[in-house]
């Protein structure tokens, strides 16, 4: 899996390099570069545009993500999810607790508000 | 009626296996993309708690896999040989306070209307997942209903 990631300020924006699953397959990979990208940064943005298919482990490496960054009163944001990852994200209610953009624009502007 | 059948190896690459061949079994049944997607996930579930749980990650062991899907109905049968499933230990995510594990069983549950562990065998467990295709089957999600 590799992964894409620029920074915008002191944001890191990552995702995916190419559209494919966040799943248990790779998910400790994933889980592993975003500890390492975050280690000195409090702002995340995950664009997930090419996450094609998120199971469970794919939900609980985000939950650790996020609860990793707001444990140092970061915050972890969200862009870009699509259906079959929003089916997931409404049936666990996870929608209520990961703050969800359209954009990449928009969630940056976020962090900024 | 669409029926087949897979085995696959305890191993999450194998999931991707598992996937693609319930993914052609509904294109070829004609389902809608989202029922499809939906048995893609509960599929995934299925066969990744059976690596976890029953073979505790050792790979090389079989995962028997087969599926039915009618008109009126869809059954997926998941059977592993490795320990059996242990359903007291299953607990409900807590939902308001989101751990970061635990969501397979439940989003089998939310997905599905039947979900039954027989452990009845002498070695491992047969999980059939039945979802009955009278209703619709792209009714809007009710994450706030309690199940």
């Amino acid at each position: 899996m590799e992964l894409l990631t620029k920074k915008v300020g002191d944001i890191v924006v990552v995702g995916l390099a190419e559209p494919g699953a966040l799943e248990a397959s790779n998910v400790g990979a994933f889980r592993e570069t975003i500890a390492n990208l975050v280690k000195d940064a409090t702002r995340i943005l995950i664009d997930m545009g090419n996450i094609t298919f998120l199971d469970s482990s794919g939900l609980g490496a985000l939950v650790a993500i996020w609860r990793n960054i707001s444990s140092r009163d970061g915050e972890m944001k969200l862009c870009r999810v699509g259906p079959s990852v929003r089916t997931v994200f409404e049936l666990t209610r996870i929608h209520r607790v990961f703050e969800v953009y359209d954009t990449e624009e928009e969630a940056l502007a976020s962090y900024q508000a | 009626m669409i029926q087949g059948t897979l085995t696959i190896q305890s191993e999450a690459a194998e999931v991707v296996r598992a996937r693609d061949w319930i993914s052609a079994l509904a294109c070829k049944a004609g389902i809608s993309q989202q029922e499809a997607l939906e048995l893609q996930l509960v599929l995934s579930e299925a066969c990744t708690n059976a690596i976890k749980h029953a073979y505790g990650m050792r790979k090389g062991y079989p995962i028997k896999l087969s599926a039915t899907i009618g008109d009126d109905r869809i059954r997926l049968v998941i059977r592993d040989f490795g320990r059996k499933m242990d359903l007291q230990k299953y607990q409900k995510p807590d939902l308001g306070d989101p751990p970061d594990s635990g969501y397979g069983i439940y989003l089998m549950q939310c997905l599905m209307d039947e979900v039954h562990f027989d452990v009845s065998y002498d070695e491992g467990t047969e999980l059939t997942l039945v979802k009955r295709r009278h209703k619709s089957i792209n009714a809007p999600i009710h994450p706030d209903s309690d199940r």
